[in-house]
């Protein structure tokens, strides 16, 4: 455990910047809200969105903090996705997140995520030792302008 | 779903209550969340995988229990709401077969920066009546008949 800390602490405060190639798409928005039993018809009627202010469907507002679809890569035997650095050698369980949303999320879109570990901590319980690791990730379209802002807090019981 | 309506600042009331949300884990529906999300870990999906690392089986990705918190919001704020802040504090582990109950009330209403706003307090609850979400809390912002 004190190995994978060491590599943790050593990652605060680096970032990652992952580019999608090409925009989001009608159909991950429309499998995103499948998966929620989410029928809203914003999701996936565009002239329903439209008479409502928006210019297509938009994306249910966590999706673009929740999917990896930017990210270019194969997967490794425990299905992660590879590349992704420090920010998965901790595999753990989800503490909680902390999401700002700016504007909607349309299928143009072409998302830039900028990965960023905050801190790492670790507490002693009567369980033993967990470490928690915290990330900052920022959510922009292929205009430069911020979507959404994402707290992710993660755990690892050592 | 019936067709939603817009809702305005001026009809929600401090005090007043989301409708309730419930929902069914199924591995059917955690498999879709997976691919929708580029989460192939196979702790989500397979059961021999997750039983050799230590849990009792596949268990449902935290995060998409926010994603039924922001739907439990915008369904009742209306297709004219916008999310603007949703946070979540995982409590216990989902698995398939769990039923949980996602609830809100609305805290706070004010006008800022010219944004009319609304704050609720949310929570999940799982069928034995474990805390799975706590806490929970949402700000929207409304469109407002005074514009």
């Amino acid at each position: 455990m004190s190995d994978l800390l060491n590599r943790l602490q050593a990652s605060v405060g680096k970032e990652f910047v992952f580019k999608a190639q090409y925009p989001i798409g009608h159909a991950p928005i429309r499998q995103y809200a499948l998966s929620l039993e989410n029928f809203n018809p914003l999701y996936s009627d565009s002239a329903f969105a439209k008479a409502h202010g928006l210019r297509d469907v938009m994306a249910p507002p966590t999706f673009i903090c929740d999917s990896w679809q930017y990210f270019g890569g194969d997967i490794d035997e425990r299905g992660e996705l590879l590349g992704r650095h420090e920010l998965r050698d901790l595999v753990g369980l989800r503490a909680g997140n902390d999401y700002e949303f700016f504007q909607p999320v349309h299928p143009d879109d072409t998302i830039t995520a900028k990965w960023r570990v905050l801190d790492v901590a670790v507490k002693e319980g009567r369980s033993g030792k967990t470490i928690f690791q915290n990330f900052e990730v920022t959510f922009y379209n292929q205009r430069d302008e911020l979507l959404a802002k994402s707290i992710e807090m993660m755990f690892h019981r050592g | 779903m019936t067709t939603p309506v817009t809702r305005y600042y001026e009809d929600v009331s401090e005090g007043e209550q989301l409708p309730v949300l419930t929902r069914t884990m199924s591995v059917a529906r955690m498999m879709i969340y997976g691919a929708a999300t580029w989460d192939f870990i196979r702790l989500h999906y397979d059961e021999g995988f997750a039983k050799s690392k230590g849990f009792p089986g596949p268990f449902v990705d935290g995060q998409m229990t926010g994603g039924h918190l922001a739907q439990l919001v915008q369904d009742w704020a209306g297709p004219s709401a916008f999310l603007r802040k949703l946070s979540f504090r995982n409590r216990a582990m989902l698995f398939p077969g769990d039923i949980i109950t996602l609830q809100g009330t609305v805290t706070r209403k004010w006008i800022e920066n010219g944004e009319h706003l609304v704050e609720c307090s949310l929570w999940v609850d799982n069928q034995k009546g474990e805390k799975v979400i706590q806490p929970g809390s949402a700000v929207v912002r409304f469109a407002s008949r005074s514009k």
